[in-house]
């Protein structure tokens, strides 16, 4: 049952539903939190290879996790600046649809 | 912890996270969002937490739902989108072309997954050991043919027996094929195991490789368990994976300084020129320009 299948299952769960998010939702805001969410789910996928790299080689203890641990702070340099770019848009369009944001070229 | 206990945290986290990330992609509100977000945070740090992961549990606390998720937080307030501001969600159409993607992309990982050959690995687990044995008992018991019987039974002479020993031509079909069905059975054993996690057993592994020392003496699993994970987990990332750990930190100062000229221009901009710009810029919602 807590196998490393299950591990992978659920990240691909979490992964798809971020990509929905992202494909689906005109909201700036939650776009922003469903590409969180897949980042979040690779790293579930890294942590559970790992733990199992551990395993078969030892000298490759915590790559999984510290490669996790990278992705963390990308992601959070994305946030600082995808939520930037979000108030800069907001400041000036006073819009945080996508939809609008299609129009600019014209 | 028990293997049922592990088993049973593991479950009723993977459904709260599995739960929640489809609650953060429906919610219309993203308040609600965010919050569902910050439950889905805590669900996979205990994951982490269960994988052996205790440090990168805690940051995972600490930057996503503590630092990432207070700033998404931040921004809905500060932006405070009412309920009619919100944009309009696309219709039927537009959300069942998404998940259609979406479901593509999911079939396309867990073929990945189970389709994946992963017999390198469960050949270590300590429950392939019984399998090995049963396969090497088995073999064992197999008989080679030896130079008397390639003489008495298929009438070589002594030299062509001599010459024929060595080569695979000395077994009888027969026993090519219970060799071989032998294996493909170990093999078959071994692919219907699953990777458990609560059957990874680090000392078993320990013992079939030797692993290089890598502080004072003592290998990473050594510091492991004298000192804790989060110290053989800093050793780790502060002696072989220096260098990411090192572009990481630069990558984060560039979004601090991105972060705070993006957000700090409009402020010493001249009110006159802000105001033209918004003038000319508002075509969008222009009942909106008193709002600024």
């Amino acid at each position: 049952m807590y196998s490393l299948e299950a591990c992978l299952l659920v990240s691909a769960i979490l992964f798809s539903a971020g990509v929905y998010g992202v494909l689906a939702r005109r909201n700036i805001l939650i776009v922003l939190m469903s590409l969180e969410l897949m980042l979040n789910a690779v790293n579930l996928a890294l942590v559970a290879g790992g733990r199992v790299m551990t395993f078969v080689e030892p000298a490759s203890a915590h790559t999984g996790q510290i490669f996790a641990l990278i992705v963390i702070a990308v992601a959070a340099a994305e946030a600082a600046i995808g939520l930037s770019i979000l108030l800069l848009i907001w400041r000036r369009w006073q819009t945080i649809d996508l939809r609008d944001l299609c129009r600019m070229h014209s | 912890m028990s293997d049922f206990l592990t088993t049973s945290l593991f479950g009723a986290s993977a459904t709260v996270a599995a739960v929640c990330s489809l609650l953060v992609v429906t919610r219309r509100n993203p308040i609600y969002a965010a919050l569902n977000l910050i439950i889905l945070f805590g669900a996979m740090a205990v994951n982490f937490w269960l994988l052996g992961a205790e440090f990168l549990g805690f940051m995972q606390l600490l930057v996503y739902a503590g630092a990432i998720m207070v700033l998404y937080i931040f921004v809905i307030m500060l932006i405070n989108p009412r309920d009619d501001r919100l944009p309009d969600e696309g219709g039927m159409a537009e959300r069942g072309v998404a998940a259609g993607v979406a479901a593509l992309i999911f079939t396309l990982l867990l073929t990945t997954i189970q389709g994946a050959d992963l017999t390198w690995i469960k050949e270590k687990l300590p429950a392939a050991t019984a399998f090995r044995e049963s396969r090497d008992a088995a073999l064992a018991e197999l008989p080679l043919l030896t130079r008397e019987q390639l003489i008495e039974s298929y009438g070589l002479t002594e030299s062509e027996a001599e010459a024929a020993l060595p080569a695979a031509a000395r077994r009888s079909s027969l026993e090519v094929r219970a060799r071989e069905r032998v294996r493909t059975d170990y093999q078959d054993q071994v692919k219907s195991l699953a990777i458990d996690f609560n059957t990874l057993d680090a000392d078993a592994a320990r013992q079939l490789h030797g692993t290089e020392p890598v502080f004072d003496g003592q290998t990473a699993e050594e510091v492991w368990a004298t000192h804790g994970q989060t110290r053989s987990f800093g050793l780790k990332l502060f002696t072989d994976h220096l260098l990411v750990f090192e572009l990481a930190s630069v990558l984060v100062l560039i979004a601090i300084v991105g972060a705070v000229h993006l957000s700090l221009r409009p402020r010493r901009r001249k009110r006159a020129q802000a105001a033209e710009v918004r003038a000319t810029d508002l075509p969008l919602q222009p009942e909106e320009a008193t709002h600024v």
